[in-house]
C-alpha cells in the first residue's frame, strides 16, 4: 500500500461539505477554507492540497483560500487519567502501524498503550485527523 | 463548526448501490457472518455484482470464510474493495489489523466506521451485504443513522433467547422507519416453529429456515466447497425466493 492516494478521498469529503453549506448560506463565494490537520493521521498535505485544490475548479469555493492549523496528537487515559502528546508517531509505532493509523485512526487503539498504565482505553483528545474547522463565504 | 465533512462520500460512494442489507441479530453466535458471506457467494455466482462489507470490527471473520489471507487494498483516490471474483468485493478491517485485538468504544467505535466508509469505493454494485456486529451497539446505530436507505435481515436460531433478543432489534428496526426484508431462522434442527411464530406477532416476512449443518465448518474458507453443502442450497431457495 503506498501512503499517497487515499488523500484525494479526504479532500472530496471536504469540498463536498463546503460547497453544501455554501449553497446552504446562498452564498457568492467561498473566500476561505480552514482545516484542521491532526497529526494522527500523517496525511501527505502536498497531495491533500493539491487534491483540494483541483476538487474546488469550477465550484463556488475556486477562488477558495486554503488554511491548514496543524495539530499535534494529544491522548488522555480513560483509566488512570494520564495525558500524553506525540511528538513523532515513528518512535513509539512501526511503519506498517502508522499506515493503518493513516486510514483510520482510531486504530491507534489497536497499537498504542498509555505509557503509565499500559492500557488501550483512552481518548483522542485532539490532533485526530482532517477536520473542517471553518468556511468565510461572501453573500 | 459541527458539520462531518466524511457523510457527504459516504452518501456518494453508497449512492450508486441498488440495495444495501444489513444482517443483523440480537444475540452474538447464530449466524450473521455465515449467512453475509454465504449469501454474497450465492448472489455473485448467480451473476449479480456483490460487495460484502464486515462491519463487526471487534471480530472481523468473513475473510475467514472465504479464505482470504493477504489481502491488501489498493488506493485510487480512497481505496478500492478487494476484488475476490470479476463480480465480488469485499471490504474489512482486517488487512489493518491482522490478529490484533481492536478495543474501540463508543465514540471512536463510531468514528472507525465513518472514516472506513468515507474511504471506501464501491461501485455500482446490485448488492452490498453488510455483517452486523450483534446487537444495538454503536454500529448499527450509525447504519440507521448514515444509510436510511438500507434493509435488513434479521437472522436467529430458535432458541427462545435468541427469539426474545432478535424481537427487540425487530422493534427497533420497525420504529426506525427502515425496511426489514424478513426473518432467517438458523441452525434449525427440527423445528423453526418460534422463528416463524415471532415473523407471525411482528408481521414481518419469514424468509425461511436453514438446517445446521455439521458438514459445513470443514468447508470454511473454501467457497467452491461452501456453495456444495446443504446451509448453502437452503440459502440458495431464500435468496432465488427472497432477495433477487
Ligand atoms: N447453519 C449452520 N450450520 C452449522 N454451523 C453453523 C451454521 N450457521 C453458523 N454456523 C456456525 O456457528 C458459529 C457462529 O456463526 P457466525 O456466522 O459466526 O455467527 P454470528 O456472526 O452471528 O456471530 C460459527 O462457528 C459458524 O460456522
Ligand atoms: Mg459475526
Ligand atoms: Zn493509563
Amino acid at each position: 500500500m503506498v501512503n499517497a492516494m487515499h488523500e484525494w478521498a479526504l479532500a472530496e469529503s471536504i469540498i463536498m461539505a463546503v460547497i453544501d453549506l455554501a449553497k446552504r448560506e446562498n452564498a457568492k463565494e467561498v473566500v476561505e477554507i480552514e482545516l484542521l490537520i491532526g497529526g494522527l493521521q500523517t496525511i501527505d498535505l502536498e497531495i491533500f492540497e493539491f487534491a483540494l485544490n483541483e476538487l474546488k475548479k469550477e465550484t463556488i469555493a475556486k477562488n477558495a483560500k486554503i488554511r491548514f492549523v496543524k495539530q499535534k496528537p494529544k491522548f488522555k487515559c480513560n483509566v488512570c487519567g494520564y495525558e500524553w502528546i506525540v511528538d513523532d508517531l515513528n518512535k513509539v509505532l512501526s511503519e506498517e502501524e502508522i499506515e493503518s493509523i493513516h486510514f483510520i485512526p482510531e486504530l491507534s487503539h489497536v497499537f498504542m498503550k498509555c505509557p503509565k498504565c499500559g492500557s488501550n482505553d483512552f481518548d483522542i483528545v485532539e490532533g485526530r485527523g482532517v477536520l473542517l474547522k471553518g468556511v468565510r463565504i461572501v453573500k | 463548526m459541527s458539520v462531518d465533512a466524511r457523510i457527504y462520500r459516504i452518501k456518494k460512494t453508497l449512492g450508486g448501490i441498488k440495495n444495501i442489507i444489513g444482517v443483523v441479530s440480537g444475540k452474538g453466535g447464530v449466524g450473521k457472518t455465515t449467512i453475509s458471506a454465504v449469501m454474497s457467494l450465492i448472489l455473485s455466482v448467480k451473476g449479480y455484482s456483490v460487495g460484502l462489507l464486515d462491519l463487526d470490527f471487534h471480530g472481523p471473520s468473513c475473510h475467514t470464510i472465504l479464505g482470504i489471507k493477504d489481502l491488501e487494498y489498493e488506493e485510487e483516490k480512497g481505496i478500492n474493495p478487494y476484488r475476490i471474483t470479476k463480480n465480488l468485493y469485499f471490504a474489512s478491517i482486517y488487512p489493518f489489523v491482522k490478529d490484533e485485538y481492536v478495543p474501540l468504544r463508543g465514540k471512536a467505535l463510531s468514528n472507525a466506521l465513518i472514516e472506513f466508509l468515507s474511504i471506501l469505493n464501491w461501485r455500482k454494485i446490485d448488492y452490498l451485504i453488510v455483517d452486523m456486529p450483534p446487537g444495538m451497539g454503536d454500529i448499527l446505530l450509525d447504519i440507521v443513522r448514515l444509510i436510511p436507505n438500507s434493509k435488513f435481515i434479521a437472522v436467529t436460531t430458535n432458541s427462545v433467547l435468541s427469539i426474545q433478543t432478535v424481537g427487540r432489534l425487530i422493534k427497533f428496526i420497525i420504529d426506525s422507519r427502515l425496511e426489514l426484508q424478513g426473518i432467517i431462522a438458523n441452525m434449525i434442527r427440527n423445528y423453526d416453529t418460534r422463528a416463524r411464530r415471532l415473523a407471525e406477532e411482528l408481521s414481518v416476512n419469514f424468509l425461511g429456515s436453514v438446517p445446521f449443518d455439521a458438514d459445513y465448518e470443514n468447508t470454511i474458507g473454501n467457497p467452491q466447497s461452501i456453495l456444495g453443502t446443504k446451509l448453502a442450497s437452503a440459502l440458495k431457495e431464500i435468496v432465488e425466493r427472497h432477495i433477487t
